[in-house]
């Protein structure tokens, strides 16, 4: 059937599987503005207040669910603005279609009214991407860009398409929904090593990172820990995987980690990585990580494999393949007194106490989320003290329940994000953790939020500063508070009520859970304005490119 | 340990890939000494030469790095022991009729040719292995160099495997 480039580029989306887009019109995307028109009934199309918004609200629908999430935006700035939500989900391998108009092929080139160079632009923070210059390539194109986005290590492709192209036509032949590439087999010479340095452990340790999630390899990943009985730590991108309760579990590793993940990693004589990449945060001196271990790398993307710390041992593949012929090939191990010995450190060495003073705390609002909701809340954060706090003290049981910009670290990423998981589960209650510094960066997404009347519970840790830099100038740089002390004058309650939202504030410990019961019962969404401390920190803290024996474990820089 | 290779790359042949290519080498801080393009025998490829410097753990994230964009097909570094390495070099030199003789001799000793000549220059072409264009470049500089320009390398492996073997 001969169609418009518009009408394929709609029916080819349907076609994947997409059942929502998330984006925001313009002149040179008009032709496939109107091609979503005809197809209202078969895809929603969510319109944010902003185009950063709505990358950032296909990252949320993409971590939450495990889908594609899809982005359109429009030539020039419309693009641009795309920008920092495709490198977020570039960082925390988040597949992505990303759409972009640009101006017609004969205005390229000419620096013409809303003409960018897209492609050029996100060529270092994509898998792939397209400037599309002939409508007969275009179907294909949208296709690949599913594959590419799902394959492997997944991540964000762009496809820039000029609007001429959008409006000239070809044949359109109904294609099937994409299937990711194979991921080859695991080596088993790479297995065999693995499990013999295994089998010698007598201090194993397993580093969880956001691979096991995306490779839904949680249960396989709990089955060869307990199997060989090894305890688990986890980055802040695989703490949802692993059950906050599981007996083998320590907590997350790196900069604001456990005392005991970090103990456990000084001393193990196996790590077993999966799915992880050692980033600064968890590696922060990385000639100094895990310097007693045989390190075994477990990674589906091989560049990963010695990029930032020297695998002794690797296996290349998917990660829960992976996990099961290494489980299938070992035998039940006890490492009774390493495991004993860092629980009874577990115990001792706990996460610092939110203090009974009356006062809010981040960790005691965490501890009535969890109550109220069991596992079934999605957590998104902003970045900031708050992400962290989150990532320390929410007791997750579910993967996929924390949707965070753990690599990029994306102040602003909350509210789209909050939008996209809300959007992916329905069912599912999404309660943003948030910083009124972050908060402030996208709050316009309260806008669209409000227009789609999605429930989502908006906590603002409102502590007047930019608490996450101004704790690293207390620490690092003799208190000398520089441009972190914002006290803005925005009322959050009255804002939420500005936006046809509804606000609520805390101000004691004892107004918490009354405030969270009557904010599940408003039908939309609404913000929480909660009064913290502006001098509360996150604790422990390994000071970058610091170990172990630097930690920091309060304001006094002890 | 630093070590210099030549990494030889099959890539599609379009607009753009070029520019993947060396954008990865600068933004992840890889060092290119020598770069040359050119299309195959077969229209949908280009064949890229680098030669690159590193450490293994380098040159290893290079050749890994490289092979994860969807545009390269293969990527493989030459072993020293397998490398035909060829490069052509255009050189301008003074040249009078005091220094011809002694030129006359470089230029035969290298099989260097004469690509044009005026009365009071010559510019040489010569193709060789890149190490002995550095010699016959060290041996002109006497001579007064008035301006240069090398390729870059052109490269293939010993034998009957090709870079097609095992490529995506």
């Amino acid at each position: 059937m001969l169609m418009t480039g518009a009408q394929i580029l709609i029916q080819s989306l349907i076609d994947q599987g997409v059942k929502v887009v998330f984006g925001y019109p313009g002149g040179a995307v008009l032709n496939i503005y109107d091609a979503l028109y005809e197809k209202q009934d078969e895809i929603r199309h969510i319109i944010t207040s902003h185009e950063q918004g709505a990358a950032h609200a296909a990252d949320g629908y993409a971590r939450s669910t495990g889908k594609t999430g899809v982005a359109i935006a429009t030539s020039g700035p419309g693009a641009t603005n795309l920008v920092t939500g495709i490198a977020t989900a570039y960082l925390d391998s988040v597949p992505m279609v990303a759409i972009t108009g640009n101006v017609a092929l004969d205005l390229i080139g000419r620096d013409s009214f809303q003409e960018i160079d897209i492609t050029g632009i996100t060529m270092p923070i994509t898998k792939h991407n397209y400037i599309v210059k002939d409508v007969s390539e275009l179907q294909g194109i949208i296709q690949e860009a599913f594959v590419i986005a799902n394959s492997g290590r997944p991540g964000p492709v762009l496809i820039d398409i000029p609007k001429d192209v959008t409006a000239s036509k070809a044949e359109y032949v109904k294609a099937e929904k994409y299937k990711p590439r194979t991921t080859p087999a695991p080596c088993g010479k790479e297995i065999e090593a693995a499990v013999e340095a295994i089998k010698n452990a007598q201090r194993p340790l397993i580093y969880a990172g956001g691979g096991v999630v995306i490779a839904d390899a949680a249960s396989e990943l709990l089955a060869l820990s307990e199997l060989i009985h090894a305890p688990i730590t986890a980055s802040a991108m695989g703490i949802s995987a692993i059950p906050y309760d599981h007996p083998l579990y320590l907590g997350m590793i790196g900069m604001h980690g456990t005392p005991v993940s970090n103990k456990a990693c000084a001393n193990c004589d196996v790590l077993i990585a999966v799915g992880a990449r050692f980033s600064d945060r968890v590696a922060c001196n990385r000639k100094n990580f895990a310097a007693n271990a045989t390190v075994i790398h477990i990674d589906i993307d091989p560049s990963e494999i010695s990029k930032n710390i020297i695998a002794h041992l690797s296996v290349t593949g998917d990660a829960k393949t992976v996990l099961e012929k290494l489980t299938t090939a070992l035998a039940p191990e006890e490492n009774t007194e390493w495991v004993t010995s860092l629980m009874d450190y577990k115990a001792r060495r706990t996460l610092p106490a939110p203090p009974a003073d009356g006062h809010v705390n981040e960790r005691d609002i965490l501890q009535h989320i969890k109550e109220m909701y069991g596992g079934d809340a999605i957590i998104v954060t902003d970045v900031g003290q708050h992400q962290m706090i989150a990532a320390q003290y929410y007791q997750f049981s579910r993967p996929r329940s924390f949707i965070s910009s753990c690599g990029l670290g994306t102040m602003g990423y909350g509210m789209g994000a909050a939008i996209g998981a809300k959007t992916g589960n329905p069912d599912r209650p999404v309660i943003l953790i948030t910083g009124d510094g972050s908060f402030h960066m996208n709050m316009n997404e309260m806008a669209c939020a409000v227009s789609e009347n999605l429930p989502i519970i908006i906590m603002v840790m409102n502590n007047r500063v930019l608490g996450m830099v101004r704790q690293w100038q207390r620490l690092f740089y003799k208190c000398r508070f520089s441009n972190t002390s914002i006290n803005r004058a925005t009322d959050f309650v009255k804002l939420a009520e500005a936006f046809g939202a509804t606000g609520f504030r805390i101000e004691s410990e004892d107004q918490i859970a009354d405030t969270l019961k009557k904010a599940a019962s408003v039908n939309g969404p609404c913000i929480i304005d909660c009064v913290i401390d502006c001098d509360d920190g996150v604790f422990p803290i390994i000071p970058p490119g610091g170990t172990r024996e630097d930690t920091i474990y309060s304001n006094d820089g002890k | 340990m630093m070590k210099e290779e030549v990494l030889s790359v099959l890539v599609s042949n379009h607009f753009g890939v070029l520019t993947r290519v060396t954008n990865l080498f600068g933004r992840r801080g890889f060092n290119i000494k020598a770069l040359s393009v050119g299309e195959t025998e077969n229209p949908a490829f280009s064949r890229i030469t680098i030669i690159t410097e590193g450490d293994e753990q380098t040159l290893n994230q290079i050749q890994k790095q490289l092979s994860k964009l969807e545009d390269v097909k293969k990527a493989v570094i030459i072993p020293d022991d397998l490398l035909i390495s060829r490069e052509l070099l255009l050189i301008k030199v003074s040249a009078d009729a005091e220094n011809r003789p002694q030129l006359d001799a470089l230029i035969s000793e290298y099989s260097a040719k004469i690509a044009s000549q005026q009365s009071d220059c010559l510019t040489l072409e010569l193709t060789a292995a890149p190490e002995v264009l550095n010699l016959f470049i060290e041996k002109m500089r006497s001579y007064g160099i008035m301006e240069m320009c090398r390729t870059g390398s052109a490269a293939l492996a010993l034998g009957t495997q090709t870079v097609y073997h095992d490529a995506k």
